[in-house]
C-alpha cells in the first residue's frame, strides 16, 4: 500500500479503517487512528518503518523539554529531524533509491513543526503519546503530505462529539464527514488518474526517444504536458488526502490555490504546495527575522529559504539550481519588475506561462547533460545533432489532446470552484460516481502482475 | 419516535454517493468472487489484489457479465493446453492442403498448399542431398534456422553430406527435431517426383533500400519506433505497428490504422503484395498465457499473410531484450528475459528456411550477458532514436534474396 490510489488501500484499508473508526467511542479513536496509521506504513515501507516508530518516541521525549520552552532541545530535536532527513537524502542519493523511506521528508517536517510548535507556545498542551503518534504517522498525509500543522489536527470536533446529543445526530455527522470526504477523494483521483499518469506516459515516451532526438515544437510539448502532469498528480493527491481527512473529521487542507492564475512567479509560490511554502515561512524565514530586519537581511534570509527548499526537493544539482531560479525570478519581480505597473502584468504572466515550465524542465531532469540537451532542444540556437523526427509533435498532440486541454481547463480556477460548489447538486453526484468507476478501471488495467503491467 | 427515523431516513438519503459507491463495488466484489473461477480463470487470481479487479481486467479484455466478446474467449482458451499445436507431428504429404489443416490445426502452408511440417523438411532434406549447387545455404545448413550464420554461408559447400553434417553440428536445432528426422528421412525415402527449389537464399552481402520497397512491418511499439527513427525505412516500407500490440490482438483485433478506421489484418492485406513481412511482437504478453498459446497465435497470423500474399517472404523476428536493470527491477522475482528466450525459440522452430525465415535481432542489441545493451535504450525496453539505424543495417545484410 505505497500510494492513495493502490486499489488494495481504498478497496480494504479504506472500508474496514472507518468502519472501526466510527464504531468505537470518540475516547477510543486516537488509538485507533494511530494503530491504523501503523499499520498502513508498515504494510507499505516494511523495510524502514523502525525509522519513523524510532524518530516518534524520540521526539515524543524531546517534547517535553521543549514545551518548557528549553532552547536546547528545540534545537537539538530540530538538528535530530532535520539531519535525519539529510542522511537518508544522501543514502538514497550515493547508494539507491531503497535507502530513502516513504514519505520523510513529510514526517520530518511535522516532527520540527511539532517541537517549535510546543516551544511557541502554539501548541499549548504537550498532547499524550498516542496522540502525538498520531499527527506524525496520520495516514491520509503520511506520504506525500500535505504538511498539516499540530493544532489543526487537535481541534477537529470529531473528538468532542459527546456534545452531539443523540446516535441519529452522530451518524448523520459521520455519513456527512464521510459523503463530502469522498467527494474531494474522488476528485483528486480522477485528476491524477485520469489526466496526470496519461501525461506522465507522454513524458516518459521522450526520456525514452533521447532527448536528443526530439523537436522543439515536441520539447515544448514536453514541458507543457509535464508541468500538467506534476500539477494534477501532486493537487489530485493532496485533494485526496484532503478528502480522507475530511472523512475522518478532520478539517480540510488546502495545498493548492490554483497557483497557474498567479501574477507573477512569487505568487504562484503562495498557492503552490501551500503547506511546505508556510512551513518554510512559520518555521525558516520569520524565525531568521524575515523582512524584519532590513531589505540586505530579508534578501538573504530569502536565500536561504529557496536553497533549503530546493535540498528539500531533492539534493542532486538540478534542484538547487531550480530553487535558485526561481528566487532570482522572486527578487526581481518583488524589486525590480514591481516597479512598473505594466511591466509587472506583463512579466508576471510570462514568468508564470513560460519560465515556469522551463523550471520544471529543470525540477524533472536530474543527469546535467541531458538537462542541458533538453535545453538547446526548448531554445534550438545551435540547430540539431542527430536524427529528429520534425514531425513528431504532430503524433504526440494528436495522441495527447484528450489529456491537455482537460487539464488546461482545470488551470482555470472558475473551473474548479464551479465543480466544488456544486458537489451537492444530483448531477454531479452521478459525474463523481463515473468518474469513480474510470479511475478505478484505469488502476485495475495498470497493475497486476510484475510482468503483466509492462504495457509497450 | 418519528422524528428520530426520519433523521436517520434522511442521513442516508443525503449521502447519495456514499451508498451508491459501497453498493457497486459490494456488487462488483461478488460477482468477481463468484466468477473467480469461472469467467475470470485466466487470470490466475491470487487474492493479493482486491476481487473487483477481475471484473475490470475482464472488461478490458472483452468480457462483462452479459456478454463476452470472441477475442475473450479466443485469449481464455489460449490457455488450455490441447489448443496448441503439436509441431513434432508427422503428417503425411498432401497435395491439397485442406485435409492436412484438419489433421494438424493450424500448420503454415507455403505455395504448393502443402503442409509445412516435417516432412516439408524431409523434402528439403532430400533436395541438399541431391546436391544442387547453388541452393544448399538456406536448406539443412541453416536448418537451426537463424540467418545470423554468415558463417554457414561461408562452409556450406553444395553438397548434401556437408548439408546434414552441419544439422548436426547446430544442435540447437531445438524442436526442430523434425530437421533431424526429416535428414534420416531423407536418406531412407528420397523418392520424390519433384525436386522443389529453394525460392530464396540468404545474402552474403548487403541489400539496399530498394529491397524494402515491398515490404511490410508488424509490431509493438519498438516496430513503430523503428518507422518513426528509420528514415530510410520509413520512406520504403509499410508498417502495421501499434503500440501495445500482442499477437492475440495482432490476431483478432483491428488494429491497423487507416483514413477511415482501423481493419484487422486480414482486412488491411486484401489486395496487398507485399514480398517481405517483418513480424516482431511478444514483448507485451510476456507475462500473459503460455507459450503454446502464443505460438499457435502466431502460427495463425503467419497463415493469414500467407494467404494473402503467398509470394511473400516473412521474416519472424527473435522479440527483442530488456536491459538487466530493467529485468532486475520490474521483475526481481523472474526473469523477462529468459521467457523472451524461450519464446523465441519456440519462434525458431516455426521456419522452414524456405519463405519463413527466424531473425535473431538480437545480435545486434545484446550485451556479453544476452540482455539489451544498457546504453542504447533509456527506459530499458524501447531503442533511442539513434539506435534503430543498428537495426536497419541487420535487415540490410539478412535478407533473403531469389537465388534464380
Amino acid at each position: 500500500m505505497s500510494s492513495l490510489t493502490d486499489l488494495v488501500f481504498i478497496f480494504r484499508f479504506v472500508p474496514c479503517f472507518i468502519l472501526i473508526y466510527y464504531i468505537v467511542p470518540a475516547a477510543m479513536r486516537m488509538w485507533v487512528l494511530f494503530f491504523g496509521s501503523f499499520l498502513f506504513y508498515t504494510l507499505g515501507e516494511p523495510r524502514w518503518c523502525l525509522v519513523l516508530l524510532g524518530a516518534t518516541i524520540f521526539n515524543y521525549f524531546l517534547g517535553k523539554w521543549t514545551s518548557l520552552q528549553r532552547k536546547s532541545f528545540l534545537i537539538l530535536a530540530a538538528v535530530f529531524d532535520a539531519g535525519l532527513l539529510m542522511i537518508f537524502k544522501i543514502l538514497g542519493l550515493t547508494i539507491s533509491m531503497d535507502f530513502l523511506p516513504i514519505g520523510i521528508s513529510f514526517y520530518t517536517f511535522k516532527m520540527i513543526a511539532y517541537q517549535a510548535d510546543l516551544y511557541t507556545g502554539k501548541l499549548k498542551e504537550r498532547p499524550d503519546f498516542v496522540t502525538t503518534a498520531s499527527y506524525f504517522y496520520f495516514f491520509p498525509q503520511l506520504l506525500q503530505g500535505p504538511i498539516m500543522r499540530p493544532d489543526n489536527m487537535y481541534s477537529s470536533a470529531i473528538w468532542i462529539d459527546k456534545d452531539v446529543s443523540s446516535r441519529k445526530e452522530r451518524l448523520g455527522i459521520y455519513l456527512n464527514n464521510i459523503e463530502d470526504g469522498l467527494k474531494f477523494f474522488i476528485m483528486g483521483m480522477a485528476m491524477k488518474v485520469l489526466i496526470a499518469d496519461h501525461l506522465a506516459v507522454l513524458w516518459k515516451d521522450l526520456h525514452t526517444i533521447g532527448y536528443e532526438s526530439i523537436s522543439t515544437p515536441l520539447a515544448w510539448i514536453g514541458a507543457l504536458a509535464y508541468s500538467l502532469d506534476l500539477y494534477f498528480d501532486f493537487w489530485g493527491y493532496s485533494l485526496m488526502a484532503a478528502g480522507l481527512g475530511v472523512a475522518l473529521g478532520f478539517p480540510f487542507v488546502q495545498n493548492f490555490n490554483h497557483p497557474y492564475a498567479a501574477k507573477g512567479v512569487r505568487d504562484f509560490y503562495r498557492r503552490w504546495h501551500m503547506s511546505l511554502g508556510t512551513w518554510f515561512r512559520d518555521y525558516i524565514y520569520i524565525p531568521l527575522g524575515g523582512n524584519r530586519k532590513g531589505t540586505f537581511r530579508g534578501i538573504i534570509n530569502l536565500l536561504i529559504v529557496w536553497v533549503l527548499t530546493g535540498i528539500w526537493h531533492g539534493i542532486t544539482p538540478n534542484y538547487i539550481i531550480w530553487g535558485l531560479f526561481l528566487y532570482v525570478l522572486i527578487l526581481s519581480e518583488k524589486y525590480i519588475i514591481s516597479r512598473s505597473k505594466t511591466l509587472f502584468n506583463i512579466v508576471s504572466r510570462l514568468n508564470v506561462f513560460v519560465l515556469i515550465p522551463v523550471s520544471w524542465v529543470v525540477f524533472a531532469i536530474s543527469d546535467m547533460e541531458r538537462l542541458t540537451v533538453y535545453m538547446t532542444r526548448l531554445f534550438p540556437f545551435f540547430g540539431i545533432s542527430g536524427y529528429v523526427n520534425t514531425s513528431d509533435y504532430i503524433k504526440y498532440s494528436t495522441l495527447y489532446w484528450p489529456y491537455i486541454v482537460p487539464g488546461l481547463l482545470l488551470l482555470i480556477p472558475c473551473v474548479f470552484d464551479f465543480c466544488e460548489k456544486k458537489r451537492r447538486h444530483p448531477l454531479a453526484v452521478v459525474v463523481l460516481f463515473v468518474l469513480f468507476w474510470l479511475c478505478v478501471f484505469s488502476t485495475a488495467n495498470t497493475a497486476g502482475n510484475p510482468l503483466m503491467y509492462l504495457r509497450f | 419516535m418519528s422524528n428520530n427515523d426520519n433523521k436517520k431516513k434522511n442521513n442516508f438519503i443525503h449521502s447519495p454517493l456514499l451508498i451508491a459507491v459501497v453498493a457497486s463495488s459490494l456488487l462488483v466484489t461478488a460477482y468477481s468472487a463468484y466468477q473467480k473461477d469461472g469467467l475470470y480463470s485466466y487470470y490466475n487470481y491470487d487474492y493479493k489484489m482486491p476481487f473487483m479487479t477481475l471484473a475490470m481486467r475482464g472488461l478490458a479484455d472483452g468480457a462483462t457479465p452479459f456478454y463476452v466478446t470472441d477475442d475473450f474467449v479466443e485469449m481464455a482458451q489460449s490457455q488450455n493446453p490441447d489448443y496448441y499445436i503439436d509441431m513434432a507431428r508427422t503428417i503425411p504429404d498432401t497435395a491439397d492442403g485442406a485435409e492436412s489443416e484438419a489433421a494438424a490445426g493450424k500448420d503454415s502452408l507455403d505455395e504448393n498448399g502443402n503442409t509445412s511440417g516435417s516432412d516439408n523438411n524431409a523434402g528439403s532434406g532430400s533436395d541438399a542431398g541431391s546436391g544442387s549447387s547453388g541452393i544448399d545455404n538456406s536448406g539443412a545448413g541453416s536448418s537451426d534456422s537463424a540467418l545470423d550464420s554468415s558463417k554457414d554461408n561461408a562452409t556450406a559447400e553444395g553438397s548434401g553430406n556437408k548439408a546434414d553434417s552441419s544439422i548436426e553440428a547446430s544442435g540447437a536445432s531445438a524442436d526442430a527435431g523434425s530437421s533431424t528426422s526429416s535428414s534420416e528421412s531423407s536418406e531412407a525415402a528420397s523418392v520424390e517426383p519433384e525436386v522443389e527449389k529453394f525460392p530464396y537464399m540468404t545474402t552474403t552481402g548487403e541489400v539496399d533500400a530498394e529491397y524494402f520497397a515491398d515490404a511490410l512491418f508488424i509490431g509493438d511499439s519498438r516496430t513503430v519506433g523503428l518507422s518513426e527513427y528509420c528514415e530510410e525505412l520509413d520512406e520504403q516500407a509499410t508498417f502495421y505497428g501499434k503500440v501495445s500490440l500482442s499477437i492475440y490482438e495482432a490476431n483478432n483485433k483491428a488494429f491497423v490504422k487507416t483514413g477511415g478506421g482501423k481493419l484487422t489484418l486480414e482486412k488491411a492485406l486484401e489486395g496487398k503484395e507485399f514480398k517481405k513481412v517483418y513480424i516482431m511482437v511478444g514483448i507485451n504478453e510476456i507475462g500473459y498465457g503460455s507459450t503454446d498459446g502464443w505460438i499457435s497465435s502466431y502460427t495463425e497470423v503467419i497463415e493469414k499473410i500467407q494467404t494473402a500474399c503467398p509470394d511473400a517472404i516473412i521474416y519472424l523476428q527473435a522479440i527483442m531484450h530488456v536491459t538487466r536493470e530493467y529485468d532486475n527491477t520490474k521483475a526481481p522475482d523472474a526473469s523477462i528475459n529468459g521467457v523472451i528466450n524461450t519464446r523465441s525459440e519456440a519462434l525458431k522452430a516455426l521456419a522452414d528456411n524456405r519463405r519463413i525465415f527466424y531473425l535473431n535481432i538480437n545480435e545486434v542489441f545484446d550485451d556479453d550477458n544476452g540482455d539489451l545493451q544498457a546504453d542504447i535504450s533509456f527506459d530499458g525496453v524501447h531503442l533511442k532514436a539513434s539506435a534503430y539505424t543498428v537495426w536497419y543495417e541487420y535487415l540490410r545484410t539478412h535478407a533473403a534474396e531469389p537465388c534464380t
